[in-house]
């Protein structure tokens, strides 16, 4: 179903892990790709989207909630970064490689 | 540049393989995806298709993880065009030297499938183009299983693979009953393994593949770097305590309980160590932390994972290959193109220190090839055996042989090469003859000349030279060294042995004559150009050799000390030896005289090592017992 409102993604994190399990299964989560993660001293921590409204509903004591960004503001930019038609038909061949070149001799070009 | 739509990604696949032929190999997928799209990856490195190990990365199998797809793209460019200018890259800190690139792409086959699910991707772009006011896109768009409305589309690829699938029968109550089988989740695993044909590509890959050892997943919305395995924490003391085994059904997957998943210690230790060289090289770049550890530790229980599968598969099917299998999570969904790249410099740094270190992690095994396949090689003579050399600074490998044709023949393979033996025929040299039937050729190198060498025993009872200068005239040349005056014809059934020996470069051949004595050849390098006769054999105590049996010989250094062994009339061992730049003569012992020593069985011959820096001698030979024994002796 398509979301109505707006949307949220941010970091939930855990004091425990339980209680992480609890959310995760209570909550309809859009959690990231391999659900949550375990930190160090028995906590843990996940990215997801949330409707905004659900976040005062989320806060309890041992859960921490962080806005990362607004999804909606976020995807406006992001539209403009997807390519449009087709840049590889022409002169460029596929997109250059990012890192610099080191040459024989060690030497590394800006 | 920014993020590329699904028509880019493939028409760059497509380019870099076309313009790249020699370097870059298309493959097209045989599955189309839900939607109807053909989806291709790319074989890196040259030789032909299963002639090299291989590095495998995956990408895009979440829709919504955008970025990866950027990552392996940019890998294929940079290993490419790095190995083509002879250059090294630089990322950050990291830095990754020409010889590092050329030894990658000479050595390995790195294939790349950047966008395993391109329906995914292209819903997802398209609903944040739109500004669809709709939750992010991660499984492909498979219709079939849910309600068809807009969250019961779709199958999560990576929940989708065969391993541990059946997660009701194989894990404890973990409460994943309602996520991974409901077609609703954004983890509903689909209704089989397999069942989608955009996992049914990737297993068709390693299925086409069989050389894979290495496995890599890229995904988004953490930032690690994930090892096997995914249901369960690892242990490496009970090989029984393993996810195939149904005595431990419905007790999988909980944390810090009894039942852990068995990983042989080698493996580890080799999956840690890798895992490491990337979290290593990606810190190098900007200092980012990418923890590495087993995925279980991450985030509990996930079966049916691409890395799990991989790994699991020799677990299954022992006639499979082992493949090591990382997942890196490279960071948030969608960072905005800035900072992408930066994650992309990141992850490639990371990839291609695995590629560059992977061959060398792990316990040493013995691996199998075929070098007689080459074309133009025959079989070999019954009763004969090979010999073997290797040239520098060429780094070619060689292989000489007797064939059924009575000629010498030679295999020869260019390390990091093009993966393939091949063959030339040192006999055709002006002058040679064939060999005499029974008897097995020697050979070695000598330097700084560059010159490589066969000796043999000719039909015509003399000890026969064929020699090629390597980087000249690309021919075989062919020399008599039994015209020594003082030579004698070789006793029947019997082969020579042959070393060189520097700084004097003195390249020698020693046989046993017809009056079964132990005959010297020797050529000075650069000196009058005419082979010269010695007789070891005339030394104090030595007896004749058995008849039918050859002699062995080594030379050791610092001492400069030239020896031949051979077995006597006696049935023992005996020892010829001579002292470069000493008195001239060569001289006899007896090593069989050693406490435990038995005497040789009959028709069998000796061989012989030099071990450094130990400065020990070695022989070993059958004894009539049928044992293999040895004899050594500590030089000083």
């Amino acid at each position: 179903m398509a979301a109505k409102t707006k949307m949220l993604l941010v970091r939930i994190t855990t004091s425990d892990a339980p209680t992480m399990r609890e959310l995760v299964a209570d909550l309809a989560l859009d959690v990231s790709c391999g659900g949550p993660q375990s930190l160090k001293g028995g906590g843990a921590t996940v990215n997801a989207q949330l409707e905004a409204g659900e976040i005062e509903r989320l806060r309890r004591p041992g859960i921490k909630i962080e806005v990362l960004y607004d999804v909606a503001i976020r995807n406006r930019e992001l539209a403009k970064e997807i390519g449009t038609g087709n840049r590889f038909l022409g002169k460029t061949r596929y997109p250059a490689g990012l890192g610099r070149v080191v040459k024989e001799d060690g030497s590394v070009l800006p | 540049m920014s993020y590329l739509n699904v028509a880019e990604v493939e028409q760059a696949v497509a380019n870099l393989a076309s313009d790249h032929p020699a370097l870059c190999e298309l493959i097209t997928l045989p599955h189309l995806s839900v939607e109807g799209r053909t989806c291709h990856a790319l074989r890196l490195g040259g030789g032909a298709p299963g002639s090299r190990d291989c590095v495998m990365v995956i990408g895009g199998q979440h829709a919504n993880e955008w970025g990866s797809c950027e990552i392996i793209l940019n890998l294929a460019v940079e290993l490419i065009t790095a190995f083509e200018t002879n250059t090294g890259r630089a990322y950050g800190g990291k830095v990754f030297s020409a010889s590092q690139i050329q030894q990658i792409m000479d050595g390995l086959h790195v294939i790349l499938f950047p966008l395993v699910n391109p329906d995914g991707r292209k819903f997802s772009q398209d609903n944040i183009a739109s500004n669809a006011p709709v939750p992010a896109w991660r499984r492909n768009r498979n219709p079939a299983y849910g309600n068809k409305s807009f969250n019961c589309i779709g199958v999560d690829l990576n929940r989708n693979y065969d391993f541990m699938f059946d997660f009701k029968r194989l894990f404890a109550d973990l409460g994943l009953v309602g996520w991974l089988d409901n077609p609703c989740k954004d983890i509903f695993q689909g209704p089989s393994p397999f069942s989608e044909p955009e996992s049914k590509n990737v297993k068709w890959l390693l299925d086409t593949n069989p050389r894979t050892r290495w496995f890599v997943d890229l995904h988004s919305g953490s930032q690690n770097i994930r090892v096997n395995w995914g249901d369960d924490q690892a242990q490496s003391t009970d090989p029984a305590m393993n996810f195939q085994n149904p005595m431990f059904d419905k007790k999988r997957g909980v944390k810090n309980d009894a039942y852990k998943e068995y990983v042989p210690p080698d493996d580890l230790l080799v999956e840690a160590t890798l895992a490491k060289g990337m979290h290593d090289a990606i810190f190098a770049v900007r200092g980012f932390d990418f923890p590495a550890a087993q995925d279980f530790t991450f985030t509990g229980a996930i079966p049916g994972t691409s890395k799990d599968y991989a790994y699991s598969r020799h677990f299954v099917d022992p006639s499979k290959g082992k493949i090591y299998g990382f997942t890196i999570e490279w960071g948030d969904f969608h960072p905005l193109w800035p900072e992408m790249q930066l994650i992309i410099k990141d992850v490639t740094a990371g990839l291609i220190e695995l590629c560059s270190q992977a061959p060398w992690v792990g316990p040493p095994t013995w691996a199998h090839n075929l070098p007689s396949a080459a074309a133009g090689s025959v079989p070999v003579a019954p009763g004969t055996s090979p010999t073997s050399w290797y040239t520098t600074p060429e780094d070619v490998q060689h292989i000489a042989y007797v064939g059924i044709d009575g000629l010498i023949h030679e295999l020869f393979y260019f390390i990091g090469g093009d993966g393939a033996w091949h063959h030339n025929l040192p006999s055709a040299a002006a002058g040679s003859v064939p060999v005499a039937p029974g008897t097995s050729p020697t050979s070695w190198y000598t330097t700084p000349e560059n010159v490589q060498h066969i000796a043999y025993v000719g039909i015509d009872g003399l000890i026969h030279e064929l020699f090629y200068f390597v980087g000249g005239g690309g021919a075989w040349h062919h020399n008599v060294p039994s015209a020594a005056a003082g030579s004698v014809r070789v006793g029947g059934w019997t082969s020579p042995t042959s070393w060189y020996t520097t700084p004097e470069n003195v390249q020698h051949i020693a046989y046993v004559g017809v009056d079964g004595l132990i005959h010297e050849l020797f050529y000075f390098i650069g000196g009058d150009g005419a082979w010269h006769h010695n007789l070891p054999g005339a030394a104090a105590g030595s007896l004749p050799v058995m008849p039918g049996t050859s002699p062995t010989s080594w030379y050791t250094t610092p001492e400069n000390v030239q020896h031949i062994a051979y077995v006597g009339i006696d049935g023992l061992i005996h020892e010829l030896f001579y002292f470069i730049g000493g008195d001239g003569i060569w001289r006899h012992n007896l090593p069989s005289a050693a406490a435990g020593s038995v005497p040789v069985m009959p028709a069998t011959s000796p061989t012989s090592w030099y071990t450094t820096p130990e400065n020990v001698q070695h022989i070993a030979y059958v004894g009539d017992d049928l044992l293999i024994h040895e004899l050594f002796y500590r030089i000083g």
